[in-house]
């Protein structure tokens, strides 16, 4: 698992779950509120349902007492019904209806003792019909509020119905008289737009406001005595008042809560990705890059820089591994020379026996040109002339021998070098070519221990290098010098920096190898060359490029003189 | 032609025939339109009104054409198209057929609210038509009718209780009839209506006539439905009635065509249909009775003459329609 990877993780975990646990929090105790604010609302309803009912019921109760008793002080009625009297059943039939609407009722009937409908307010012909039931039913029932489905001429009709009952000549009649109930009723007792009511029969169903009960939580239930006066015979039953909830609004706020959970769980993720990316960025980058600079050491290879000004960790481990490389870079130079001297050792050794292999034909003929001399001087110059050859051979065999070591070492030759010196006779050999070559010479500055030719040729490779990379006439390049602080040393910066064309991660990578070039016809050891010069010189060298800007070569060199 | 004097009249009568008292109209010279006697007609009115006015509690059409019989013809339109009726007889309300001099009425002006039918014949009066469909019949008795026709109890019941009405029963005109696939149980049916009624006899004519029979009903299961036609009060009771009695389920008015297709289809319980009571030529405006249907008669009814003390004469026709005929003898 990376360590973005780790970052990530923790951040995800460290927001989400204290954001879940809001979440939750907030959903938990919302319903809860919700639920009890229902809890009250459907009480009030449950109770104005049942108070509207009593109250109807009531009236219903008021309204048939009194035409009990009407119709029990009637004339018309007794002269109708005592036997002998005077028979207009016209009157009596279209009694009911008048009856019915005097009393705000929507039915109304009355019936004799053995159940014959004398009068119909609601079907004003269904007179002499048989209908003993329903009067029994009513009855023995006692219910404050009875429901009965009655028959009307059109269709049913649901009443809240009561019955009372009266005598006339000894004879007993009864008053049955109720309140419609529909939607409309049901309608007035529901005021919460959140509630609704369902009045569930066996024969059917109304529903005002809310949900259907089969979609929403039916939350209170109140029971009624029913009668079902439609059939042959009423038969008795019971109805249901559903108290509804609409399921609508608590879902809507649960949804509503789920929805801006997701978004926040989707904000947090995206802020957790992009603040690992940017921790991760500050630290792994930074740990990546020294691990690349690390993984470029060798002992050919100790000018990597790690200088930083960052205050962290990470600087602190540059730090650390810069001045582990400078120890290092000290310690290969002190390497290098011992194994220079080692080598000029095996050198001379192989010098001394080469010259002793040359210088011993010509011993022998020198001995022998001495003996020659002091026993047959005559012939001295005839053997001389015979042991000529040798000599001039032994001498071709030094000279050539000469000429091949002194191939072999360059030897350097440090003294104290001006580098704005050296600096100028760079420019002055650049003076008629085509590219400007500027110069920005720090003024007093120190001298380094240095072979001048060296240092020659480090810059004059830079500076080739950078002429060569410009693609356009108006490119420049700027060699620049300047007085540094390293630590307690001091040293001179030599810069050459082009505008070019840059270089690459990759190219950088190849850049100080041996025999890598990107011109045509190029040895590739310039940079290589520089590179090593460096190194022998005790400086660093380090690059700055960008691809299509261009490139600045920075090589530190110790001032003479060692501390500031 | 209508004479200056009449003129003024017919104006003050399209203009407050409705509200004005009876008028006092001069009288004019007289002369019998007629020397036979009329049995049917009622007693002879004087002085001689120059002008009757009639209420007309029900929608008429001034230019349609009478269809003699056609129960969906309301008593009012009856009552307007026989003053109109260019035929060149009558039968009486004892069945005896007369000639008359036809037609005895043209409308000479018509409005919204009235219409005016001027006279033919001499010794006849103006007739002005007071057209209040939907008012309380009640109502133009009261804002000075001189004749008005009905069938509503309350309204006869009424004009009984007034000094200067009197109540002429016509003619029994009307019967209703079950048509249903079954036989029914008709008892109370008499007093289930609130009109002028009597049980009912057997309409042979309808129940016979082949030219008043339709294609029989298919055997497909009768629904739950008593149709009767729609503004007839009578019919609905005697639909209601039905139900009560068990014969369906509910009672539906449809509109008289409407009626006549549900007849046919047969598609439910009951079909409460109203018929004349005599016969009449062809059975054009009547609906047909389904081949093998059963037909229960139901009740008889007839409607009623209000008519205001000295204003007015008429006299019946056998279908219980009423002509306004000369003030004077015979």
């Amino acid at each position: 698992m990376t360590f973005r990877t780790r970052v990530f993780l923790a951040f995800a975990a460290g927001l989400l779950l204290p954001l879940a646990l809001v979440m939750y929090g907030m959903r938990h105790e919302m319903t809860a509120r919700l639920t009890a604010e229902y809890e009250r609302r459907v009480s009030a309803l449950a109770d104005l349902v049942q108070q509207t009912f009593a109250a109807d019921a009531a009236r219903v109760d008021s309204s048939v007492a009194t035409i009990a008793a009407r119709l029990a002080a009637d004339n018309r009625f007794r002269a109708i019904v005592v036997p002998g009297g005077d028979i207009d059943r016209g009157w009596l039939l279209d009694y009911g209806a008048g009856a019915m609407r005097a009393g705000g009722l929507v039915v109304l009937r009355v019936q004799d003792s053995a159940g014959r409908v004398l009068s119909s307010g609601h079907f004003r012909n269904e007179f002499d019909r048989r209908d003993d039931a329903l009067p029994q039913l009513l009855a023995r029932d006692g219910s404050p509020s009875p429901l009965v489905r009655m028959r009307t001429a059109e269709g049913n009709v649901l009443a809240l119905t009561r019955v009372d009952s009266f005598a006339v000549a000894g004879r007993r009649f009864v008053v049955l008289g109720g309140r419609r109930v529909d939607q409309d009723y049901l309608q007035r007792a529901v005021t919460d737009p959140d509630l609704g009511l369902t009045l569930v029969t066996p024969d059917d169903t109304l529903r005002v406001g809310g949900d259907s009960a089969a979609t929403a939580g039916v939350v209170r239930q109140l029971t009624l005595p029913y009668v079902d006066d439609t059939r042959d015979t009423a038969v008795a039953g019971s109805a249901r008042i559903m108290i509804t909830r609409r399921s609508g609004a608590l879902d809507a706020l649960r949804r509503g809560v789920d929805r801006w959970f997701i978004a926040a769980t989707a904000a947090t993720l995206l802020l957790a990705v992009l603040v690992a990316a940017w921790l991760s960025a500050q630290v792994a980058r930074p740990i990546a890059e020294l691990a690349r600079k690390t993984a470029a050491l060798d002992l050919e290879r100790l000018d990597q820089d790690f200088a930083t000004e960052r205050p962290d960790e990470v600087g602190a481990l540059s730090r650390v591994l810069s001045a582990m490389t400078t120890r290092l870079r000290l310690g290969a130079a002190r390497l290098r020379e011992a194994e220079r001297r080692a080598t000029v050792g095996d050198v001379a050794r192989q010098v001394n026996h080469d010259v002793k292999n040359g210088l011993a034909p010509i011993k022998h003929v020198l001995r022998h040109l001495g003996e020659v001399a002091e026993r047959e001087p005559d012939r001295l110059a005839a053997v001389f002339e015979e042991r000529r050859g040798t000599l001039d051979s032994s001498v071709d065999y030094l000279e050539t021998l000469a000429r091949n070591y002194a191939r072999l070492s360059p030897a350097t030759d440090r003294d104290r070098c001006d580098v704005n010196a050296v600096v100028r006779q760079v420019l002055h050999g650049t003076a008629g070519r085509r590219t400007a070559v500027r110069s920005l010479l720090a003024d007093a500055l120190p001298p380094i221990r240095s072979d001048g030719v060296a240092l020659r040729r480090i810059l004059e490779n830079l500076v080739g290098n950078a002429m060569d990379s410009l693609t356009t006439d108006d490119g420049t390049v700027t060699i620049s010098t300047e007085l540094i602080e390293q630590g307690s040393a001091r040293a001179v910066r030599l810069a050459v920096a082009d505008t070019g064309r840059g270089m690459t991660r990759e190219e950088l990578d190849l850049a100080f190898g041996d025999f890598y070039t990107t011109k045509p016809g190029g040895t590739g050891l310039g940079l290589s060359v520089v590179r090593r010069l460096v190194a022998d010189l005790g400086g660093t060298l380090r690059v700055t490029t960008e691809p299509g800007t261009g490139s600045r070569f920075v090589v530190d060199l110790p001032a003479d003189g060692g501390s500031a | 032609m209508i004479t200056p004097r009449r003129a003024s009249l017919l104006a003050a009568a399209l203009l407050g025939a409705a509200c004005a008292p009876a008028p006092a109209s001069t009288p004019m010279a007289v002369t019998p339109a007629a020397a036979v006697a009329d049995p049917c007609a009622t007693a002879p009115v004087t002085p001689a009104p120059d002008t009757v006015r009639i209420g007309l509690a029900e929608p008429v059409d001034p230019v349609g054409s009478p269809a003699r019989g056609d129960p969906a013809l309301g008593d009012a339109e009856r009552l307007l198209q026989r003053q109109l009726d260019p035929a060149p007889f009558r039968v009486r309300c004892h069945g005896d057929s007369v000639p008359v001099a036809a037609p005895a009425f043209r409308i000479e002006a018509a409005t919204t609210g009235a219409l005016i039918a001027t006279p033919l014949v001499q010794d006849l009066p103006v007739l002005a038509f007071r057209r209040a469909p939907g008012i309380d019949p009640r109502d133009l008795l009261d804002q000075g009718a001189d004749l008005l026709v009905t069938r509503d109890p309350a309204t006869i019941d009424y004009a009984a209780r007034l000094a200067d009405f009197r109540v002429v029963e016509l003619p029994w005109d009307r019967i209703y009839v079950a048509v249903t696939r079954r036989p029914v149980v008709a008892a109370g049916t008499r007093e289930a209506v609130r009109a002028d009624a009597r049980p009912a006899s057997v309409v042979a004519w309808w129940d016979g006539d082949t030219a008043c029979t339709g294609p029989a009903w298919s055997d497909r299961p009768a629904g739950r439905r008593v149709v009767y036609p729609a503004g007839d009060p009578t019919a609905h009771d005697l639909a209601t009635r039905l139900v009560a009695t068990g014969t369906g389920a509910a009672a539906v008015a449809l509109a008289p065509g409407e009626l006549a297709a549900a007849l046919a289809g047969g598609s439910d319980a009951a079909y409460v249909v109203p018929l004349p009571l005599r016969r009449v030529p062809g059975c054009d405006a009547l609906p047909r009775r389904p081949a093998g249907a059963v037909v229960t008669p139901l009740v008889e009814t007839r409607a009623h003459a209000l008519m205001r003390n000295h204003t007015v004469r008429i006299s019946a026709d056998a279908d219980g329609t009423v002509r306004i005929v000369a003030p004077g003898p015979p």
